[in-house]
Parts: C-alpha cells; structure tokens; sequence
C-alpha cells in the first residue's frame, strides 16, 4: 500500500448550511495545493440546487453480503482517472448532496483496490447551520446520520443564534457523535489547515473533550480482596438476581495487570460449579444460585486474593467462611457500568493499555461488524498491537473497516488503545468486553 | 538493502529489452491514450494533462504539439476519414487536425467522460454525467444537435459498432441506431457497469462490471436471455473482442481469459488463461494470433494463445505502463507511461 495517498475529504450537510460558501473558500484561498472538487452530480453542473438525492443515482449495493455496503460507482470512476497524471494532486473534495447519507461515499474509499492504494479517506466534514439543525436535530435520520459521520462538524452561522443557543446546538452534536471537532463560523470562515490534511484517526484531543470517552470497563462488577488461612473455607451464597454468578479467584499480585487477566478469563467459557461443588483458583467458575442458600468449597494457601465477581458481592450476600466464622475483605473495589443501550444515536469511546491480538482482534471485529455493522456508522481508533512497535490506525463505516500501520510508537508515548464507535442501539457494555476478549 | 533476485531479473530483462528497442521519446505528460493511425506511419499520442502529439512513429519525431488543451482530457477518438483526433476534455469536445488547426466543438467547462464517433464521421456521441451529446456533421463541421438528459445516473461508456451506439451507465446499456439517434432500445441490468465491447458480428453486447464479473446481452435480445460470468478477483476493467469474434478476451489479475465463442456462449467450459505472473495486466492489443498484454509495472508479454499458453516473448521497461497500442499485424507496438516516455518496439 502507498504511503503517500492522497487524502480525500468528505463534505457533507444540509442545503443552506454553507457548503458551497466553504468550497470557494478553499478553491479561493491561497494555500498553494492542487485540490480537485468533485461536486454533487459528479462530472455535472456543480451547481447545489437540488432539495433531494437522485433516488437513482449510482449507489448500488456491492454483492458481497453486506446489506449496508452502498457505494458511488460513478465515484470510483471519477477517482479512478484522476490518479492518471503526472503531477499528483495533493489533495481531493467530494462534496455530497444536502440529503445525502455520507456512507456510500465513504464506503467507496474500501471497496475498490485501485482507490485504496491511492487514496486515504482524511476527513468528513459536516456543515452544520447553527441557526437551522434544531429543527432537524431530534426528527430527521439524515441529519443524525451526517454528524454521525463526521470527524468535523463546522456549526456555521454562528453570528444568528444567542450563545446559549450555540451551546445547545453543540451539546446536541456532542450528544451523537462525541469524536467530532466542532468549530464554530461565520460565513464558513474556518481555518483551513483544522480541516484538509488532517488526518481524522487523531484521537488525542477527543479524550478532553468528552471525560467519558475511554472510561474503563471491565465484564465483572466487583474485586473483593481477601487475607486468607490456609484450610478449607466456604464459600456462601444466597439465591440472586440470577441463576449463576461468575467467579474467578486468584492469589494477588498486581491488580492492574490482573483485571487484563480476568478481562480475557471473563470472555472465554465458565466451568460449572454445583452447589458444594470444589472452586478452584485461576479458572472462570459458574456457580449455580438456584437454591435460597448455597456453599463451596476452596482449599486455600494462606495469603492474599482475589474474587472477580460477575455481579454486586452484596447481590448475593456473598460471604466466606472458615469454620463458621466470617472472613472480612480487606477491600471491595466495585466496578461502576454504564448500560449504554440506547436506540437514538451515540458514541462509545474505550481506552486502555494492555497489547491486543491481531488475529483476534479482526475476528471480532468482523463478526461485530457483521452482526451490527447496519447500526454502527463509525468506527475508527489507534491500537496497539502486540509484535509491531507502530501503531495500528483503523477506521471503518458499517461493515467494512481498514486497519493500517502508522507512525512508530514515540519513546515517550505510552502504548494505548483508543477506539470510538458511534451508532445507533450501542452496547457499551458488549462493546467492551469484546475489545477486551481481544487482548493478548 | 538487498536486491531480491525477481528484482535482479527484472533489471536484467529492461537491459535486454533495449536491444530490441526502436526508439524512445519523453513527452514530459502522463500518457493516457496511444492511437495508431491506420494505414501510415503516424500516431497520436495523448497526455492526460493539457497536451496532445502527433507523431511520426517510424522516425520517432513529434510532427505537431497541441498544448493548454484542457485541464483533464479524458478521452480520444479519431476520424475515420480524415483521422483528425477528437478529444473529450474537462472544458468541452475538440478536433485537433494533421495541419495543427484546433477547432472547439463544444466549450464548456464540465467533465466530457467518454466518446465516440460513428464510421462515416458523420455523428459524435459524447457523455457530461448523466447527459449524452450528439453532433452532427453538417456543411464540413460538427453542430451540437441534441442533449439527452434521460440517463438517470451517470453515463459510464460511450462505444460504435458498425451502426449503432452503445451507451451504458447503472441502469444497463442503450442503443441507438444511427438510422434514428432518437430511440433507443434498452438492455437492462442494473449494476455498476464499466465499459461496453460488442462483438464485430454485432451478436454480443459485453460490459465489464464494478462486482468482479461481465455482463453479456446477446443480440438481438429477444432470441437469448442475457447471462453473466462471475468470479473475477477484481473489477473488470479490459475487455476486447477478436476481430472474428469468436474469443473474447478478459483482465485478470496478472493474466488474460480468453473465452471460447465460436460455439455460441460458453456455458460449462473454462476459459485459456495465459499467465503473466509479475504485475497487473492494464492493456492488451490481440490481432487473432499475436497477443501482446502490458502490467502495470513495466512488463510486456507477448503471446500466441491459439498455439500455447506459454508467451513467448517478454520485455520490460523501466517505468510504469499506462498504455498500450499496436499498428497492426507486424508493425510497431508503443507504450505509454507514467514518467511521460513512449516506447515503441
């Protein structure tokens, strides 16, 4: 693959919300790069007055199984003859219809190998009429899915609204897409070099911007950390909200690096324990809590450990015992979740340290993407890998994704993962725990 | 860093390749198209950037340059009669003639994609996005005479065969008769097509598709359904028909199918394929015994598949091929390339 593609941007947004104001802007400005504009009827008058998207306009389905993977043929076309020249552009513009559903266009940069080794997919833009979207912000599909998609929304028109507006209409945005820039205008008068050449992967500043972008989550509610004797203990537990809790018990050593641990024990398969059954350390258990009342076994070593419980310890009065006598936990960390499930439009940032399998990694992936690339617009983050010392950006929209090798990582820079889905019915929950069954 | 031995071979085949080398000239532009003149010695040789030359092809020399044509030239076709080129552009239609005169048949700043021109001269077919153009010569020069804005998603090929146009785009392909430009009859499949080839005995339409496979009309379509051939790597982007039309000829990714029709189409049987093997095949001229492919990376293979295979010739180039043409049975072959050089051989 090229290392020098040429970036392409996307710019989308409603009829009178500035697109054609930002395009001369760019076209006029003085900045010394070769741009070519493709405009809404690609190879047609670029004039932007039509209300509604030509219904049979080249964006077919491709045959690969993918029942959202629409792109422009008429696009690939066009991009394919521009890389025919001697002197490269350095950089491209497609600018899409007022109504327009960005994914075709977007998808098109995946789907074509010619257009994959020349081109990389830098940005989408989003002209937003700070005036005008609260009227279509809570009813219109179209656009939710534009400022879904965007790495950049540019509210314009800022000089017509009240500041307590304009912050209304940015919380709005923040509330479906929590990746985005916003950058406020006048006029479209934005500065350039914020929005071509960016190279959208850049997650960095997102973390600021929102304190709930890469929260933590883990697949267990509750560490409950033990001083034991050695000998047999019971382990007790009352009936719970549930038929099973799951369990892992292991001696302590470094918490940190055991939640990984217990990540990856949690997304594999839970051994069965009946009642009085045997527990066993270092191994995910299921304990059946049928009864009103149940015990277990542990033949403990003396020293410290830790209970990596599914749910609450208190759910289920779970309690630990040596010859009747109550055990008291040294520390119970109880781990916070949100259940995000929600049916409108939102974002799910996940951010951590730990090295990820590759092989695994686009196993699920590909099944995540499968299952629920129809809800999920976009995807995009940095990882890190173990065995390779660059990071891995990738990016996908709906069921396609890319993942490229980057810059190596800096000496400095501490090795995260950072990952954004935004969507519609995102589980935070299962997004979560499938990254992180994902680790190496 | 050390050369890896398909690098030392290749090395060593461009250095061979010079001896059998005819001449070269650098023309400082992309080349996008190569078209022999038929019958003489000229070629046309157009830079996808602004330039246009016409050359001499036996003594290597540019006998006109034609620059600041157009931002993009898209496409090329010559007369039939008088051999003068008639470009599309991003600002329009041109006739370029052998005296160096330069005439605009339709100025316009848009994107004219694709071209085509009738076999008497008399009618120019051109696409802008989803609008078709027709010129008509009348008095010595060519009159806009109608723009059919009827296409419904932008028009993807614009071919002649014999006396009809074929014009596709998502919708399927058209044809218009020259005999009424005016109707048209619609072959119908809705796919993102490619690029048009029709059989010269006029039985087969083809397209090469966006979703790795050909789509065949047989004609007229009332006698036979249409089918396709699938399972292509990629997309199909080089298609040809054999001047007898009984093989019809096909891309793949580093080799060339050469499918059967001499029975009628070829349900059941596999294609020849001749394998290439270093680079993707962009281009290829086929003369019904010498086949000569090019890859995109600089290789020439040269073939004759109703005897093996196996090519029998190979030469290369230090350079990236764009394109390939041929002046017939036993003339030169001219390469085109990025770098701006053409090579004849």
């Amino acid at each position: 693959m090229s290392n020098n593609r040429i970036p392409v941007t996307i710019l989308t947004g409603f009829l009178g919300s500035g697109k054609t104001t930002l395009l001369n802007r760019i076209l006029s400005e003085n900045h010394g790069k070769k741009i070519a504009v493709i405009e809404n009827e690609f190879g047609e008058v670029g004039v932007d007055n039509e209300l509604v998207i030509d219904a049979d306009e080249e964006i077919f389905e491709m045959n690969n199984g993918c029942i959202c993977c629409t792109v422009r043929g008429d696009l690939i076309r066009i991009l394919t003859r521009l890389t025919k020249r001697k002197d490269k552009l350095d950089m491209i513009l497609v600018e899409t219809t007022g109504m327009a559903n960005p994914a075709p266009v977007a998808q098109t940069f995946w789907v074509d190998n010619d257009l994959q080794e020349q081109y990389s997919l830098d940005a989408i833009i989003t002209m937003v009429d700070a005036r005008h979207v609260k009227l279509h912000i809570n009813d219109s599909d179209e656009c939710k899915q534009q400022i879904a998609f965007a790495d950049i929304a540019i509210l314009n028109k800022t000089d017509l609204v009240s500041e307590q507006e304009l912050k209304g209409v940015e919380s709005a945005i923040r509330g479906i897409n929590a990746m985005c820039e916003i950058y406020p205008a006048e006029n479209a008068a934005v500065d350039l070099n914020k929005i071509l050449d960016v190279n959208a992967f850049d997650l960095d500043k997102k973390v600021e911007l929102n304190p709930k972008f890469g929260e933590e989550e883990f697949p267990f509610e509750a560490i409950v950390k033990y001083k034991l004797p050695k000998g047999k203990l019971l382990l007790e537990l009352d009936e719970g909200p549930d038929p099973s809790i799951d369990i892992l018990i292991k001696p302590y050593t470094n918490l940190e690096s055991q939640k990984n641990e217990a990540t990856v024990a949690f997304s594999g398969d839970a051994v069965e324990v009946k009642a009085q059954g045997e527990l066993v350390l270092n191994q995910l258990l299921q304990l059946e809590t049928t009864k009103s009342f149940q015990s277990f076994d542990l033949d403990s070593e003396e020293g410290e450990f830790v209970f990596f419980t599914q749910h609450g310890p208190d759910e289920f009065n779970m309690q630990l015992k040596q010859n009747g006598e109550t055990i008291e936990p040294l520390e119970i960390i109880e781990i916070e979740h949100s259940h995000s499930h929600d049916d409108d439009v939102s974002s799910v940032g996940i951010e951590f340290t730990s090295p990820l399998n590759l092989e695994k990694f686009q196993t699920w992936m590909s099944g995540l993407l499968q299952v629920h690339g129809p809800d999920i617009f976009r995807c995009k983050g940095i990882l890190n890998f173990s065995g390779t010392e660059n990071r891995i950006v990738f990016q996908g929209v709906h069921m396609l994704f890319d993942a490229q090798p980057d810059r190596p990582w800096k000496s400095d820079e501490e090795k995260r993962n950072q990952l954004i889905f935004i969507g519609r019915n995102l589980d935070r929950q299962m997004l979560n725990n499938g990254i992180k069954g994902c680790l190496a | 860093m050390m050369e890896s031995k398909v690098d030392y071979a290749i090395k060593q085949l461009i250095d061979d390749s010079k001896s059998s080398l005819n001449w070269r000239l650098n023309l400082d532009c992309f080349i996008l198209k190569i078209i022999a003149v038929p019958s003489s010695e000229f070629i046309w040789v157009i830079g996808s950037e602004e330039k246009v030359f016409l050359i001499d092809g036996e003594t290597a020399t540019i006998v006109k340059e034609f620059e600041n044509l157009a931002e993009i030239i898209f496409s090329a076709v010559i007369h039939p009669e008088t051999y003068d080129l008639i470009l599309s552009t991003s600002s329009g239609i041109q006739l370029l003639t052998f005296e160096g005169k330069i005439f605009s048949l339709v100025e316009e700043e848009d994107w004219f994609e694709h071209i085509a021109i009738s076999s008497d001269g008399r009618f120019i077919l051109a696409s802008k996005g989803k609008t078709l153009y027709t010129l008509e010569q009348k008095d010595g020069n060519y009159q806009l005479t109608a723009k059919d804005t009827s296409f419904t998603s932008t028009i993807s090929d614009v071919i002649f065969n014999v006396d009809s146009f074929l014009i596709s785009n998502y919708g399927g392909v058209r044809e218009y008769p020259v005999s009424n430009l005016e109707e048209y009859t619609l072959f119908e499949w809705k796919t993102s097509l490619l690029n048009i080839s029709w059989s010269p005995d006029k039985k087969y339409i083809a397209a090469g598709t966006q979703e790795n496979a050909i789509h065949f009309w047989p004609y007229p379509l009332e006698e036979e359904k249409d089918f396709q051939m699938g399972g292509y790597q990629t997309k199909v982007d080089t298609i040809l028909w054999s001047a007898d039309s009984t093989q019809f000829l096909v891309n793949g990714v580093e080799d060339v199918h050469i499918w059967d029709f001499s029975d009628g189409p070829p349900f059941g049987k596999s294609p020849k394929i001749l394998t290439c093997g270093y680079g993707k095949i962009i281009d290829f001229v086929y003369d019904g015994n010498l086949l000569i492919a090019v890859s995109e990376e600089g290789i020439i293979f040269y073939f004759l598949p109703n005897k093996s295979n196996e090519f029998i010739n190979i030469k290369a180039i230090d350079a990236e091929i764009t394109c390939l043409s041929s002046a017939g049975i036993g003339r030169n072959a001219y390469v085109g390339s990025k770098s701006g050089d053409i090579y004849c051989f």
